[in-house]
């Protein structure tokens, strides 16, 4: 009978201790759709305890269920997050609140989390109550806000398109940049900031854009376009090489994630190239005595550039031609460097017309590019 | 005694060694050391100004003074052992984008190895003995698509490849920690790699790899830790097999499964095992990529199919930048007509993003046509068309997107020969048409719509070696009833001297521009280049350009800003010394 007096007089106490306990639930209706960033960044999610009573040690009951009340994610019941509150006002974050390390799944939610770290798109509901931390079963009032969870799409460069060849003469008056509408939640007008880097002789595509100051960095908002006016001359006999990506903002110029999609907010980057007439010539010259040991690539690249201008390009498109193989290409330079230069023309025109008559002129007057 | 099958073996290897070695070929004999190379050293010098001075309508795009130095030596001794040497540094610091954007300027010092890691920089060396190499230093590793590729590192590692085997080995650190400092430097957690492959390759026939990669960013390498990059953590396996059969079928094919940890701050999850690849995190994932392309290729057409899936959990960290979530299916196809006069170059390709429904369902449709025709000897003439298409739902907080592009290229040409000019006459006409749609109430379209002509006469005097060519280009671009309108007349000269020794090139472009209602807006550049041998291993270049802008209108108000102008110089001459 005394137990029982016990028990009755503990429970009217946690009862009348708890129910000094008031929540205020804040969350942000439109959070980062990947769980774990709302631990990083404050704001998220914020519980406000206020307690007019004593110091006292409760536990978090948090449940996330989707738009038909299917239980997504519940702390576990048997590993409690407990919380001391303390006398006045306690404020509470997303790491207490929704601790994921005491979070149990429900079973169709556990395998987008598993490989994403997300849950499907959609409308939720978070409730949270804190419950006593003793044997009995006194809880506060639960409190409840809708979130909607979408996860963040960086734009996906269109045009020019990875690895794209563009003519100098048009390049060099304007180039068209062309991407994807950035998918996220919130109404916010996302912000396109439209980078292009040279990639400079020896730099690899990705060195060139985490070390040289942009060509290009322009904000754009409101549509996914941009017209570039280089404002740089193409027309050498250079490959000008570059390297262009999106960094997406909010208006406010922050990222608008920070462990979702790529870092900085940057889309993956492509290359596209501007190339002249005489560039890809240049081009072609440079395959040719590739082929070449080291030592003597100055001497072959003297040889073909002495060649008259008619079989220089009969001799570049021939040895850059897709469908001459590797081991004859090997023999035409050798012969060619160890012919009389009075025979080289001869032997040029021989090898053109050894082809047949369609590849032949193919090798003439287009050239195929092996490469 | 060896057994049968190793003697197979060391015959396989011997060959695939000589095969190896015999990849250049060469003409003279071979000195018992010998040492080729190149050495280089580059001014650029930049000027910017601005009239009105003092306003911001223009950023400067080149650092005002720049030094760039560049070593590769190869110490060739006998057949077998080489040591090249690859050292190219930068005086200033000009990072921009990610986390080195900001160090080396004012207080912001940048240490020793922070300098190292700089990708500015990159020094490194790779003795190789027959079929083993040693790395050290700066080195870029690309094993797959999927595994590593994009980061260059800066540690130690081997490359083992005797006959068919293959194994490789490498660990480095790709970037240092940066404290950050607000409001340039964003700073970064030092990030430490290592990577490896083992398997089988014979170039040209096979290959069967095995790739591991791991990234780890050391939490406490700051101590002003930075505040939009959390420490992060992976490891990444992937196997490659590649085969190609005769008569020119091939398959090539990846899968890559990553193990992913965004924040290491997050709490340890005791729910999730990822060992004994990495210790899980909430903040962890475990997700899957993998591509596979099949085809033939022969001298008159190829055919290809591939398919890519990118799992929307999966990361590697030696691709911080690649996008995932996605399915690609592509065909290309390369083939001829009418007796060969007619080249026809194709590809359809569609992506649906978002396959994990974590964000809204999005579909891309690429389809590319390129043909080529000779019609004769005088006359050829290029048509390309090209269609991109992106199109996203509606959702609860999404408005829905459609974005189409088409555009249509047909590019003429037509040579004639005397027996001292060649002339070349090119036209080519480009009509852009993208449309942006909101595929919700207000329904909002727009409409961008350009034209593009460009003319071209390039005439070579096949007695004498000047190379003058001459361009018009006339671009219309028109927007929500906004348009831009470019006019451009353009030539050069390319002129060699003293025996084609001395090559100097000029180039001259003028540029009208109109934008909707504003006056006219002039461009006038200049550049001058030459490239002087001085002898057969030392060379001279030089190149100046100047850029001259004047604005309309359309920078008002304020009224200062009328007219307002820029002039952009540019000065780049550097050395090289081949040897």
């Amino acid at each position: 009978m005394k137990k029982i007096r016990l028990m009755i007089l503990v429970c009217l106490t946690q009862y009348s201790a708890i129910s000094q306990v008031t929540l205020n639930l804040i969350v942000n209706p439109n959070p980062p759709a990947r769980l774990a960033e709302w631990s990083a960044r404050p704001g998220i999610i914020t519980l406000i305890v206020t307690n007019i009573g004593a110091s006292k040690t409760l536990q978090i009951n948090s449940i996330l269920s989707d738009a038909s009340g299917v239980v997504a994610a519940a702390t576990i019941a048997g590993r409690p997050r407990l919380i001391t509150i303390q006398s006045g006002i306690t404020v509470l974050q997303a790491s207490d609140v929704v601790p994921l390390n005491v979070m149990q799944f429900g079973a169709s939610y556990y395998g987008s989390f598993l490989k994403t770290g997300k849950l499907p798109q959609g409308s939720y509901q978070l409730c949270v109550r804190l419950d006593s931390a003793g044997i009995t079963q006194a809880t506060t009032q639960t409190q409840c806000r809708g979130i909607n969870l979408v996860g963040l799409q960086l734009p996906f460069l269109l045009t020019p398109m990875n690895e794209q060849v563009l003519p100098a003469r048009s390049a060099q008056n304007a180039i068209i940049f062309r991407w994807s509408n950035a998918l996220r939640s919130g109404t916010d007008q996302p912000v396109y900031h439209v980078e292009v880097y040279e990639i400079l002789a020896g730099q690899q595509p990705v060195q060139a854009m985490r070390s040289n100051m942009p060509l290009l960095n322009a904000s754009v908002t409101g549509t996914t376009q941009y017209t570039w006016r280089p404002q740089l001359l193409f027309n050498d006999n250079l490959v000008h090489r570059f390297i262009w990506t999106i960094r997406t903002t909010d208006s406010q110029g922050n990222l608008i994630a920070i462990t979702d999609g790529s870092p900085e907010g940057r889309s993956e980057p492509k290359e596209f190239s501007v190339e002249s007439e005489q560039a890809t010539e240049r081009r072609k010259i440079e395959t040719i005595i590739m082929i070449v040991a080291p030592e003597e690539r100055q001497k072959m690249e003297d040889l073909i550039l002495a060649l008259p201008a008619l079989e220089k390009r009969k001799f570049t498109d021939l040895l850059n031609y897709a469908g001459l193989s590797k081991n004859k290409k090997k023999k035409y330079i050798t012969e060619i460097m160890q012919a009389d230069p009075g025979k080289r023309i001869e032997l040029i025109n021989k090898w053109v017309n050894d082809l047949q008559p369609s590849k032949r002129k193919k090798a003439e007057l287009t050239g195929v590019d092996s490469t | 005694m060896l057994s049968t099958k190793a003697k197979v073996l060391l015959v396989l290897m011997l060959w695939q060694v000589t095969a190896n070695a015999q990849d250049t070929i060469s003409i003279g004999k071979t000195a018992p050391v010998n040492v080729h190379g190149g050495l280089g050293i580059t001014y650029e010098g930049y000027g910017l100004n601005l009239k009105p001075a003092g306003s911001s309508f223009y950023n400067a795009r080149n650092p005002w003074n720049q030094a760039r130095l560049n070593f590769t030596p190869n110490f060739q001794f006998g057949e077998w052992l080489s040591v090249p040497l690859n050292i190219n540094i930068s005086l200033t610091p000009t990072n921009f984008a990610g986390p080195w954007a900001g160090i080396g300027k004012g207080p912001n010092k940048e240490t020793f190895w922070q300098w190292v890691t700089n990708p500015m920089n990159s020094i490194g060396i790779n003795p190789k003995y027959k079929w083993a190499e040693l790395l050290l230093g700066t080195q870029y590793i690309k094993y797959s698509d999927l595994s590593t590729g994009d980061v260059g590192s800066f540690g130690a590692g081997v490359n083992l490849s005797p006959g068919i085997f293959r194994l490789k080995y490498f660990t480095g650190s790709s970037q240092r920690g940066i404290n950050y400092l607000p409001p340039e430097v964003s700073g970064s957690y030092q990030r430490n790699h290592w990577m490896m492959q083992t398997g089988i390759e014979k170039e040209g026939d096979y290959r069967f790899l095995v790739n591991f990669v791991r990234g780890t960013d050391k939490i406490k390498s700051v101590t002003s830790p930075p505040i939009t990059a959390q420490p992060q953590e992976g490891f990444t396996y992937s196997i490659v097999a590649d085969k190609s059969f005769q008569n020119g079928w091939y398959v090539k094919s990846e899968y890559a499964r990553s193990f992913f940890t965004a924040d290491r701050y997050q709490p340890l999850d005791n729910l999730l095992d990822f060992h004994p690849f990495l210790v899980a995190h909430t903040s962890s994932t475990n997700d899957e990529a993998t591509q596979v392309f099949a085809g033939r290729r022969s001298v008159n057409w190829d055919i290809g199919v591939g398919v890519k899936y990118m799992g929307a959990g999966f990361k590697s960290m030696s691709y911080p930048f690649m996008q995932v979530d996605y399915r690609d299916l592509t065909l290309n196809t390369r083939f001829n007509l009418f007796h060969d006069k007619t080249a026809v170059n194709s590809s359809i390709g569609k992506r649906t993003n978002n396959v994990s429904d974590v964000t809204i369902l999005s579909n891309q449709l690429i389809i590319n046509i390129t043909t080529s025709t000779l019609f004769n000897e005088h006359f050829t003439m290029d048509v390309n068309y090209n269609n991109t298409g992106f199109q996203a739902g509606s959702s609860y907080t999404i408005y829905g997107v459609k974005n189409v592009s088409n555009d249509f290229t047909v590019a003429p040409t037509y040579t004639f020969s005397t027996a001292k000019i060649t002339h070349l006459f090119s036209l080519s006409y480009n009509l852009s048409k993208y449309k942006e749609l909101l595929l919700v109430a207000p329904f909002t379209v727009t409409d961008n719509i350009t034209h593009n002509f460009v003319f071209t006469y390039i005439p070579t005097f096949l007695q004498k070696e000047l190379r003058p060519d001459f361009g018009i280009v006339y671009f219309n671009n028109s927007s929500s009833g906004i348009k831009n309108r470019l006019l451009t007349f353009s030539s050069g000269l390319g002129m060699p001297l003293q025996k084609g020794k001395w090559q100097l090139k000029g180039q001259l472009q003028y540029t009208i521009g109109k934008m909707h209602f504003f006056t006219t807006n002039n461009n006038f550049i200049a550049s001058l280049q030459s490239d002087c041998k001085l002898n057969n291993k030392l060379s001279w270049n030089i190149f100046l350009s100047s850029n001259f802008y004047k604005y309309g209108d359309e920078l008002a108000p304020p009224v200062s800003l009328v007219a307002a102008h820029y002039l952009e110089t540019n000065l780049r001459t550097g050395f090289q010394y081949q040897f």
